[in-house]
């Protein structure tokens, strides 16, 4: 008999066990993990197995202090940025493993068959692949974009508040921690990646999963939050001298305004995803079905964070493809002040047209053509910004490197994605095609056609940057064909299929005609999965290659803004001489003029924050408060948060947080910097240049 | 390398218009796209014209996209090389009208339509002002759909039939979670919410058998909530009334609560007599005999206005001094509401009930 209940091991009952077990294990009991699922077991073996084996090699390679030092208690933006973009792509292959499970399942169980997966690990799966992609891949990948470059844009020697950047991080690893965990010790949500309610409610999700899906996304959100406080503090306070806001690259103002959205639309999502949790924890009814709950509050409130989340993500894709088309056509950007004010349009519309996710919710006439139109008129701005994109192309000079290739294969199927769009904002045409697989083909035509070629184009262009060395460039075209023609092939039947009536996510349906189309889908999403496999192997080898890859000059692409005028990687403080600005080209300029490239006479001791471990060791025990308030072990989550607050408070009286680096120790760095600039034969050594204040 | 990135590119065109041609040509599945309704007609023809609209930018993007990435590659020394153009009113102007124009125009075209299609707005009025709708009451239950024709007196599960040509006038409610009322090739959907009522017009104007689908995922017996939606002449659709009414179960509240227990139906079936008021009271929480959550409603807000009036005690008949906030119901259906046990007071846990 099916039931909305939980199968026995996932909703272990506290009343047969003594009390001492109850108190030091809440819900959790040893059948709470699904032994009797080979799926499960064999994916939590692997990656219980890849954790083992990534301990091993530290120890044997005697890596722990490195490790320790250089990374997990660094404050280094760059650092956290690359760490940032390492878990984006360690969640990627796991929401991507969700993904071919589904398109595999829906292949398999359209043609009379049963596939192989039963509903209640297909609904968890399909779940778990939106907020892992949403929250866990997309989220830190852009983010660590942001963090890597904008305080190198803008000049900055780190961000505004370094330990609170580390301690951001780690909330969010914690997260992604949780989410890994549910795999195996108990189960994940099942109510989707939004988890309406009621459906979500106690009464109809009484097992974890729902909460270990509240708590990853309130420890993650809240280092989000964090984040976006700290890079909005960077950027308005500490950009180079003449660095005025209308000279900044574009990259950093689309990295203002994502994070102006998660400062203004995170504590919605945190307040709201906290009402669901007093529902659940506390008996209240915000969302129930009785007591006076309403679940619409719940839909209205869900929306108004993630219709601002979508430009969050997409925003800073934008600021890539600006940077990314000047750089390649050798030009200016074409109309930077349009952009601007573009991506302050979209940032302020993006508030003001949520109600376009449910116009089959019953509002009346009025109220759903508003939310249509206003949706609509998001598209003249992002229009603009496309023009502008192909106008700067327009009497350039493009060098189709792999940055440009996404950006190109970025415009190609945006513009698609843009009018399907459009399309599902006209509510008559949103009545058929609401929450059908058109649906699912529209938003992963933006999101992956926009922010997921953004990021990817983000990673090739920046990669020397942060690492010294080019990505290469085969093994990268080799990912972006499959990426682009996957992406088409995988998207275009659900489109049709869309339009044949199918509705997403159904675990199973009997309909041949569907299954050839299925089929075809579960195709392109085998390419997409070759072209994540180039992705690595292009990552890899590049690394195994690296010095042939290498890049001297800090300025492999010839490119305009200011992260390209140091070192590549740039040392621990970015710049040795705090850059002069007077255009938003400021590098470009100083090349053209012959102001680059310049060594000055000498150099002042670089004022710089020490390592931490505070924000580490708060992330990491955060992860044990969220686990403690899945499973009802309330010392555990009471002794956590206490440790955290602990850490927080000991973290005040540290009083040996920052240092100045000797001018010498600048100097010998940047001799060296100058030795390879002159084998490249750039550098213009010993001209008179006083050190910027 | 570009001559390659030209291959490929051409490649790639070639797929897209093959994958295309073979969907235009695979276009007889396409049930939203060819609606047996006036509703789904003109959704067909809204989604026709935005996409036509919209291709006048889309395009020629495009074609631009390929043009100037080939005529200005770097190798390409002929191509004009301007590196410090950035402005251009003439070119900023087109590309901030051209968006804007087209929004104007779908934007007209949306709030035009968007009343027209509202899901609320009567049928009937248009081209038939003397048909009377067929009433039918739609709740979602843990996984299928229960169909109840207050003027017939009969009710279904997962099948509904309607005569070809006449308006339908739905309402809808859940009694679980939320559920996505949907027939493709009819038109419109709308939500179903507990406690809440949704109303829907549609009509079907070609006799078949639709497939009916819930288009909101509502857990694990999802898949499975499916019904026909059956649109008959009228001959036939008497003969389908006349054979429900012949079904050998009547939908009183037992078999109610029977139906509502979790689980799915692949097998149609009929219920000769309905519970009075069935729907009212699904949706209003009361199908298991205790306080309507309407009246809780009524008392409360009655305490308030009126706190010295004197409550009727449950079991009892309605008083006189109490009319005044009994439900506004049809007199046939004041029987029920009379029999029913009312709570004493309107306190916070009789509502909760």
């Amino acid at each position: 008999m099916l039931t909305h209940a939980e199968p026995a091991a996932h909703a272990a009952s506290t009343a047969d066990v003594s009390p001492l077990v109850a108190f030091l294990f809440g819900k959790l009991r040893l059948d709470s993990i699904p032994w009797h699922e080979p799926i499960i077991m064999i994916a939590g073996g692997g990656m219980v197995g890849a954790a083992v084996l990534v301990v091993a090699l530290i120890t044997y390679f005697k890596q722990w202090k490195y490790l320790w030092t250089e990374w997990l208690t660094s404050v280094d933006h760059k650092k956290i940025g690359a760490m940032y973009i390492i878990l984006a792509l360690i969640m990627l292959l796991r929401g991507f493993a969700d993904a071919l499970l589904m398109r595999t399942q829906q292949a398999l169980a359209s043609n009379g068959g049963a596939g192989y997966l039963p509903p209640d690990h297909f609904d968890q799966i399909f779940s778990a692949h939106g907020v892992i992609m949403i929250f866990f891949m997309a989220m830190p990948f852009v983010i660590g974009l942001m963090n890597v470059v904008m305080p190198l844009q803008i000049g900055a020697r780190d961000v505004a508040f370094p330990y609170l950047n580390s301690m951001s991080f780690w909330l969010t690893a914690a997260g992604a921690i949780l989410i890994n965990v549910s795999l195996v010790v108990g189960e994940f949500s099942h109510a989707g990646w939004l988890a309406y309610p009621p459906l979500s409610e106690i009464e109809f999700s009484p097992g974890v999963g729902t909460d270990y899906y509240i708590w990853a996304l309130q420890i993650s959100g809240l280092g989000t939050l964090l984040s976006g406080v700290n890079l909005i503090a960077t950027i308005f306070k500490m950009r180079a001298p003449g660095m005025t806001l209308m000279r900044m690259p574009v990259f950093t103002w689309t990295t203002l305004a994502a994070n102006m959205l998660i400062v203004a639309a995170f504590p919605i999502l945190t307040v709201t995803l906290a009402m669901l949790g007093a529902d659940r924890y506390l008996g209240m009814h915000f969302f129930t079905n009785d007591g006076g709950g309403n679940a619409m509050m719940y839909v209205n409130l869900i929306w108004a964070w993630g219709h601002p989340e979508v430009y969050i993500l997409v925003l800073p894709a934008f600021g890539i493809f600006s940077e990314v088309v000047a750089t390649f056509s050798r030009k200016r950007l074409f109309g930077y002040d349009a952009m601007v004010y573009a991506t302050l349009c979209i940032c302020v519309l993006s508030f003001i047209v949520w109600l376009h996710h449910f116009f089959t919710m019953g509002a009346g006439a009025n109220v759903n053509a508003f939310f249509g139109i206003a949706t609509m008129i998001i598209s003249i701005p992002t229009g603009v910004k496309i023009f502008n994109w192909l106008f700067t192309m327009y009497r350039g000079r493009v060098r189709l490197e792999l940055p440009m290739l996404w950006t190109l294969g970025f415009i190609i199927t945006f513009v698609i994605g843009g009018m399907t769009g459009v399309l599902l904002a006209v509510p008559g045409a949103d009545y058929v095609l609401h929450n059908s697989v058109f649906l699912i083909a529209h938003f992963h035509n933006v999101i992956i056609g926009g922010v997921v070629f953004g990021c990817i184009a983000g990673l090739n262009y920046w990669f020397p940057k942060a690492f010294g060395f080019k990505l290469h460039t085969g093994l990268g075209k080799v990912s972006f064909w499959c990426w682009l023609i996957g992406f088409w092939v995988a998207f275009l039947p659900l489109y049709a299929l869309g339009l044949m009536g199918m509705t997403r996510r159904l675990d199973f349906m009997n309909n041949p005609v569907w299954h050839v189309y299925l089929i075809v889908a579960l195709c392109g999403a085998l390419l997409i999965f070759v072209g994540i496999l180039a992705q690595i192997a292009q990552i890899v080898y590049s690394i195994w290659k690296r010095d042939e890859l290498r890049d001297l000059t800090g300025d492999p692409w010839d490119a305009r803004t200011l992260e390209w005028a140091t070192s590549s990687p740039p040392p621990f403080y970015n710049f040795a001489v705090v850059p002069k600005v007077g255009n938003h080209d400021a590098f470009w300029d100083a090349k053209q003029t012959g102001t680059a490239y310049v060594q000055p006479k000498s150099y002042e001791p670089i004022h710089m924050p020490h390592n931490t471990y505070s924000g580490f060791l708060i992330g990491i025990v955060s992860a044990g408060l969220g686990f403690g308030l899945v499973w009802h072990i309330w010392w555990m989550a009471g002794g956590a948060l206490l440790v955290m607050i602990g850490l927080g408070i000991a973290h005040t009286f540290n009083e040996n947080r920052d240092y100045y680096v000797p001018a010498e120790e600048v100097k010998a760095i940047e001799d060296a910097h100058f030795a390879n600039l002159k084998a490249a034969g750039l550098a213009k050594a010993g001209q008179p240049v006083k050190a910027g204040k | 390398m570009p001559s390659s990135l030209q291959r490929n590119i051409k490649r790639v065109v070639l797929l897209g218009g093959l994958a295309a041609a073979a969907f235009m040509l695979s276009g007889c599945n396409m049930v939203v796209m060819d609606p047996k309704g006036p509703i789904g007609v003109q959704e067909k023809d809204l989604i026709i014209l935005a996409v036509l609209l919209m291709l006048i930018p889309v395009l020629p993007v495009i074609f631009m996209t390929f043009w100037f990435a080939w005529r200005y590659r770097a190798s390409n020394k002929k191509a004009t090389y301007a590196p410090d153009f950035e402005h251009s009113n003439r070119i900023e102007a087109v590309v901030w009208a051209v968006p804007t124009l087209i929004i104007v125009a779908l934007g007209a075209v949306t709030w035009i339509s968007t009343h027209e299609l509202d899901p609320r707005a009567p049928l009937a009025h248009v081209s038939q002002p003397n048909v009377k709708p067929i009433e039918v009451e739609v709740v979602s239950l843990d996984w299928k759909w229960l169909f109840i024709y207050p003027d017939y007196n009969i009710a279904t599960v997962n099948e509904l039939a309607v005569p070809v040509g006449t308006p339908v006038h739905f309402k809808l409610t859940s009694a679980t979670v939320m559920n996505s009322f949907f027939i493709p090739q009819i038109g419109s959907q709308i939500y179903t919410m507990t406690g809440m009522e949704t109303q829907l017009n549609l009509r079907a104007d070609h006799v078949g058998a639709y497939e009916g689908i819930s288009a909101n995922y509502s857990g694990k017996g999802f898949a499975g909530m499916r019904f026909k939606a059956l649109a008959l002449d009228d001959a036939d659709f008497k003969a389908w009334v006349v054979r429900a009414q012949a079904a050998p179960t009547p939908l009183d509240a037992a078999a109610y609560a029977q139906l509502a227990k979790p689980g799915m139906e692949f097998k149609p079936s009929y219920y000769a007599t309905v519970e009075p008021m069935l729907f009212h009271k699904v949706l209003n929480n009361c199908t298991d005999g205790k306080l309507c959550r309407e009246d809780a409603m009524n008392m409360a807000m009655m305490k308030t206005i009126a706190p010295d009036a004197e409550i009727c005690k449950p079991g009892e008949e309605q008083k006189t001094t109490n009319k005044s906030f009994a439900p506004k119901a049809p007199v046939s259906k004041t029987q029920s509401v009379k029999t029913q046990a009312v709570a004493v007071t309107a306190s916070p846990t009789a509502i909760k009930s």
